[in-house]
Order: structure tokens, then sequence, then C-alpha cells
């Protein structure tokens, strides 16, 4: 049972912090009657198929509800109730959406860093989140030329990118589909996947990747990391220094160098392996899918599902966001 | 011709719609002939699911024939339009001025690429495609990408215009629907010809034959291809399978002669998800997905196992998915080679892993010989190709049999 201390900190949270407007930077309001809606009330049973008359009708729910969890799904033709459930409704149209979670790394991040088990995540293991923020948003904007990007923290392990152009949000399965298998580098499934062939990997996606992967590694690997890919103690040594040298950023030299030397012990895939975006398809795909309402708390961390900035993004740290629960539930 | 006259003054658009008039009388003379036959054949198709496939196939093929026949690009750029729509079709050079790419070094090898070609085959011309038009390209990163437009030669598009012609097709037989039943002659000449073309129509599918039916193939794993093989024992093994993985095996063992209350079985026996669950539960809940691979469920259909490509996209193909080192361990390890005491030597694995990255078909075309001392004629491209053969290599379809399926590989 959910503590009554838990219970005023979710009402304090939505009467007082939680804010339309954010939501509308990722949402479009128009039609908000016919947008599907889904709640984890305290009891724990999980309810869809809600919709509200305003955005302020949702937040007043919110308020009196005091939800743990609290979802958005799609735009119907009418308003999704009990009576007249999603699958008797037209769908009209759903963001184009990403999830990017850290489970999904969970067999490549033991390289990465000493998180144990799968609840737990460190500014480290965050990176490989970071990288496929960065990735991603640069091809949805200079390959797909979408612009309305926003990404948010889940409020857990990992973050959820909306996608508000128009072009987006009408685009059915097949072609949201199509978007995944492009933004997709690795093949096959987690302990097993191999890097695509470079040759598939076109013109300046190849690069993007590339490059961003070889420089995220190079900032964040430890002398250990180095050796355990086969690199000499003193090559590994030669390579921390020159990038504290240079403050941490990687220059040409350094990565062409860098890359000479991968490519001689045959771990250029390995790394690629490690680091490449992992997206999690089903939520992209799946049009009818609820999504963590933006803004609204994490009934398991008590953290907020908040909007990063963009200039926010790379300086942003999980763990070092509150909770707004007075002590956090166990493994709920 | 007097049919001609009864028919609705706008009868939905046929094939030759798409094409320019021409100021042959003659020819003209043939295109009202067709476009009457091929209206015809829509109501035909309309009364008919089956007929209705093969006209698509058909009309499809043939739609393709016609657009590599257009020599004139403007016309080319007309069919675009038309399928693709005018605000989804845009000029190479009208892109490059509008985004201002004129710096793009990645747009001036792509146009130097196709105009440095011989006159021979001039009539290469870069087109862009907005990317919502074009997904299969999407997903294989065909073209060129950028700001949302697909940017490539007008021939790398030709299976997504003829797929974008099939469907617009398969609207037309829809809409066609609605004028059945409402004039007798109509509908009188329409019986005659689906009696006809019923008898004469042959859905084409490679590799739909049911001649392993009753075989009880699936306990001879010695003829799977690799690709079933692995998921195969790693259903054994771990009695787990992803989706789509289920889906492909599912589909395999349907054609090698699995019947569904085998298959319902075989998931039912073999799945740990199903600890304290009923038979009867079983079936009610994930014995849908089953059935549905027979046609039971859902859209009806006899689904037939992905061929190799596409299987590489969405599916699972050893050559494609495994990390290198770990498809050398199968290539060396697996019930195939095991059960035949085959140890392929170091070179053979080499050469297939090094072709694994670039051509899938290709590794796995030369892995059969590995397994069976046999080579073949033909690449592997379809799972069953691979069965087909391993099983006559093993003997465990008759001559005869195996005999007619070579013949309809050659003349496929």
């Amino acid at each position: 049972m959910l503590s009554k201390g838990i219970k005023t900190a979710i009402r304090d949270y939505y009467t007082t912090n939680f804010n339309l407007k954010e939501l509308e930077q990722v949402i479009s309001f128009e039609h908000f009657e016919n947008r599907e809606f889904g709640f984890v009330p305290p009891s724990g049973r999980f309810f869809r198929n809600l919709s509200f008359e305003s955005p302020n009708a949702l937040k007043d729910y919110l308020a009196d509800r005091t939800p743990l969890h609290a979802y958005i799904g799609a735009l119907y033709d009418a308003p999704p109730s009990r009576e007249h459930p999603i699958h008797t409704l037209e769908w009209k149209g759903h963001e184009l959406v990403f999830d990017i979670d850290l489970n999904e790394y969970d067999s490549v991040r033991s390289h990465i860093c000493d998180c144990q088990g799968a609840n737990q995540v460190c500014i480290r293991c965050w990176q490989l989140v970071v990288l496929a923020i960065s990735i991603i948003d640069e091809t949805l904007r200079e390959d797909f030329g979408l612009s309305k990007i926003t990404w948010l923290f889940s409020g857990r392990r990992g973050v959820h990118g909306w996608v508000q152009d128009s072009v987006g949000f009408e685009l059915g399965q097949g072609q949201r589909m199509s978007i995944i298998n492009y933004l997709t580098v690795l093949l096959g499934e987690n302990e097993t996947a191999r890097v695509q062939d470079r040759d598939s990997l076109k013109y300046e996606f190849r690069k993007r990747v590339e490059h961003g992967v070889f420089d995220f590694f190079l900032k964040n690997a430890r002398k250990k990391d180095l050796m355990s890919l086969g690199f000499s103690s003193s090559l590994a040594s030669n390579f921390q220094k020159q990038i504290e040298q240079q403050d941490g950023k990687i220059d040409q030299n350094l990565s062409m160098r860098f890359n000479k030397s991968l490519a001689k012990i045959n771990k250029y895939d390995e790394i690629l392996r490690r680091w490449v975006p992992r997206i999690d398809h089903k939520v992209s795909i799946d049009l009818r899918r609820l999504l963590r309402l933006p803004g609204s708390i994490h009934g398991k961390t008590g953290k907020s599902a908040q909007i990063l900035k963009p200039n926010e993004i790379f300086s942003f740290n999980p763990e070092n966001v509150s909770s707004i629960f007075p002590s956090v539930p166990e493994n709920e | 011709m007097k049919l001609l006259e009864e028919l609705p003054q706008d009868p939905s658009r046929v094939i030759r719609d798409y094409f320019p008039i021409t100021e042959d009388r003659q020819l003209d003379r043939i295109y009202s002939e067709y476009r009457l036959g091929a209206y015809l054949l829509r109501l035909v198709a309309a009364t008919n699911r089956r007929l209705e496939a093969w006209l698509i196939e058909l009309e499809g093929d043939l739609f393709e024939r016609l657009y590599d026949d257009r020599a004139n690009p403007d016309e080319k750029k007309t069919i675009f339009q038309e399928l693709f729509g005018k605000e989804n079709v845009m000029e190479y050079e009208v892109f490059k001025y509008k985004n201002d790419e004129k710096d793009n070094q990645n747009l001036a090898a792509l146009y130097q690429e196709y105009h440095s070609r011989p006159r021979s085959t001039t009539q290469n011309f870069l087109i862009c495609v907005f990317f919502t038009q074009v997904p299969p390209m999407i997903s294989k990163r065909k073209g060129y990408l950028r700001k949302g437009w697909v940017i490539a030669n007008h021939k790398e598009f030709i299976g997504s215009l003829k797929k974008a012609f099939e469907k617009k097709l398969q609207i037309e037989i829809e809409n066609a629907r609605d004028l059945l039943g409402t004039r007798e002659t109509i509908d009188i000449a329409v019986k005659e010809i689906e009696q006809y073309v019923a008898k004469h129509a042959q859905i084409r599918s490679r590799f739909s034959e049911t001649d392993f039916e009753g075989k009880d193939l699936q306990s001879h794993p010695e003829i799977f291809p690799p690709c079933m093989i692995y998921l195969f024992s790693e259903f054994e093994k771990t009695g787990r399978l992803i989706h789509a993985y289920r889906l492909q095996l599912g589909f395999f063992l349907k054609k090698i002669g699995m019947t569904v209350d085998e298959q319902l079985h075989y998931w039912f026996e073999k799945s740990v998800d199903n600890v304290g669950v009923r038979f009867e539960e079983f079936i009610r809940t994930s014995g849908y997905q089953i059935r549905h691979l027979y046609g039971l469920e859902g859209g009806k259909k006899d689904y037939n196992i992905p061929k190799c490509s596409t299987i590489a996209t969405s599916y699972f193909c050893p050559f494609v998915h495994l990390a290198p080192n770990i498809l050398g361990e199968f290539l060396t390890q697996n019930h195939l080679v095991k059960r035949k005491s085959i140890v392929p030597s170091q070179k053979q694995l080499e050469r297939m892993i090094s072709l694994s990255s670039s051509n899938p078909t290709l590794a796995c075309s030369q892995y059969f010989p590995v397994v069976y001392g046999r080579s073949l004629y033909r690449n592997i491209a379809h799972p069953m190709q691979w069965t087909r053969y391993a099983s006559k290599v093993e003997g465990l379809l008759e001559e005869k049999s195996s005999k007619l399926a070579e013949k309809k590989d050659k003349e496929d």
C-alpha cells in the first residue's frame, strides 16, 4: 500500500509544479479531447481508454487521483472511453516517438561502467544515452528534415524523444519502422548482435555514427578500458595523456591515430557494437502505444519526466534529479 | 465495344491512364480495347479474392515493363507524380536550388556518378521523392537522404513505384465492388470472364509448393537451412524466441509439412512460458498466432516463408545477425555439421565470414557444399530452396518430385 507521504507528495507536485505549458511544448493541444490517456493509480491497477475535455481537466484529475504513473497515447476520431475503447475508434495520429533505455545496453554496459544490477545508473553509462540522443537528433534533423524534436528524461533509466512535426504525426507503422531501420546500426539480438556492414551505412550517417562513437569512447575511456581492448599499457597511457592535454577535446589527429590503432587490433566493430544507439523499436512502431506523460511523476523513483533543454543534454545527470518522494519505495 | 458504352462515364482509372495519350490511331484503338479489358478484369477481381491477388501481381509486372519502355524522362516524372503525389516529388535541380545545397559534396558526387555514364544509358536521371512515400528505400538506406528527400536515380525507385501502383489498383478494385450488381449485362460478362480466368490464372509463388506434405521433415533437422537450424536449436535450448523469429520458424515448419495441430503441440510443449497453462488455454491465447500462420485467423492468407532478402532485414539470418566470432562458432558447431562430423576448413570459414557482411546469401550458398558436399547451380535466395536441395541430397524427397521442383525452379 502506498504511504500517505508519497500520496501527498504526488498531489503537491501536480497541484503546484506540473506545468501545462511544458506539456504543450511536446504535444499539440488540438483535439485534446480525443487523446487517449492511461494511469496506474495507487491501487496498482492499470487503466487506459480515458480522455479529458481540456488540459486543465487532466491537471485536476492528476491532482485529485494522485496516480503513480500517467501515460499519454494517440489521437482518435472521438474521445476514448470505457464505452468507446480505442479499438472501436479510428486512429488519427501519434507523434513520432523514440525510447532509449539503458536496459537495452545491459549486455554491453559492463565494458563501460561498474554499475551492478539492472536498476543502477551512473554518469558513465548515461553517456550511452547521451550519445544516442546526439546521433538520432542530428539524423532526424539533417536526413529526415524534422525540426520540432524534444527530449525528455523518462524519470528512471532513459529518455524519450518526441517529434512534433506534422509529417511525423501521420506516419503509419511501415513508415515508422523504416525510420527505425535507418537509425539501427546493430543487427540481431543483444549478446550476439553484429554491426552492419560499413558500406550499407551510407554517406553522412556513417560518418556521424563513427565520429560520434569514437569521440565519446575516447573521452570516456579509462586506462583499463583501453587495455582490455588489447592496447599495450604504454599506448593506453599515451592516449590518456593526450586527451588530458587537450582538455578532453578530441582533435582530428588524435581521432585518426586512435582509429588506426583500433583497426590494427581489429576492434573497430567491437567499439561500435558497444556504443551505437539502441532504440526500443516497439515503442516507436506501435501506433496505439502509451508513453509516459511529459512532466508526470515516475511512480518508482519519484522523479519527474522533465524536458531536457538542448544546452543541458550533455551535462544532464539522472542521479542529480531529486525525487519528490520522502523515501523511494523499494522495488515496487 | 458496346459494353464499353454501358460502363459508367468515368470508370475507375486503368493502367493506361498513367501513360500519356498517343497520336497513333491504331494504338489508340488497342488502348481503348485494353481499357475495357482492364476495367472488366477489375470487376472480376472484385468478385474473387484469389483473382484479385493474381490481377495485382500481373498488372504490377506489366506496369514495371511499361515504365521501363518509356524513353522520355518527362513521361517518367509524370508517372512519379501520379503515383507519389505532386507534392512528394521534386526534380533534382529544384531540390538543390531550394535547399541551397550548392556545396554539398555528397550531392555533387551523386550527380557526377549518374551523368558520367556512357551515352547508351543516358536514360538515367536523378529525382527526389519525399521519404514517407518510399519506406523500403529508407529501411535499406538506398539513395541519399537529405532534409526528408530521398535523392536517387529514377531506377532505384522502381520497386516503390510498383508498390504504389499496386496499392492504387487495390483501391480501384475495392471501388469497383460497388458497381457489381448495378447492370445485368456487365454482371453476365464478369461471370463469364471469371469462370474463364479462374481456370487459367495461376498465382506465381515459386516456393509455395507443398511437395513436403506428410514427409515428417520436422524430425530431419539435417535438411534445415542455417537460419532455421539456428532458431530451431535456440528454441529447443532456451524454450523462448522473440516474435519475429517465432513467425519465421512457424512459417518454415508449416511449409515442411507440419499440420496446425502438430505446431500447436510443438510450441506448447517446448515453450518455457507455459508453466501452469493448460493446452486449451494455450490454444485460445498463443494458438491464435499459430492458426494465423495457416490462414485460419485474421486476414486468412496462405503465408509463405519470407525470402532471404526479407529475412536479412526483418527476421533472422545467421550470416547477417551474428557477430563474426559467434558466426564462426555456429558454422562449425551446429547440428548440421556435428551430425555429419564435418569440420569446415579455416579458409572456408574465413571466406564465409568475410562474405557474410557484404553478400550473406552468397555466404550461405557457399556453406551448402561444405555441409552436403554438392555444389549448387544457383545461389540460395529462399530457405525452401536450401531445404529442397538438401532433402534431395539426403534422399528424403522422391527423385520424381525433386526433378519436378528443379524444373520449376529453372522455369522461374
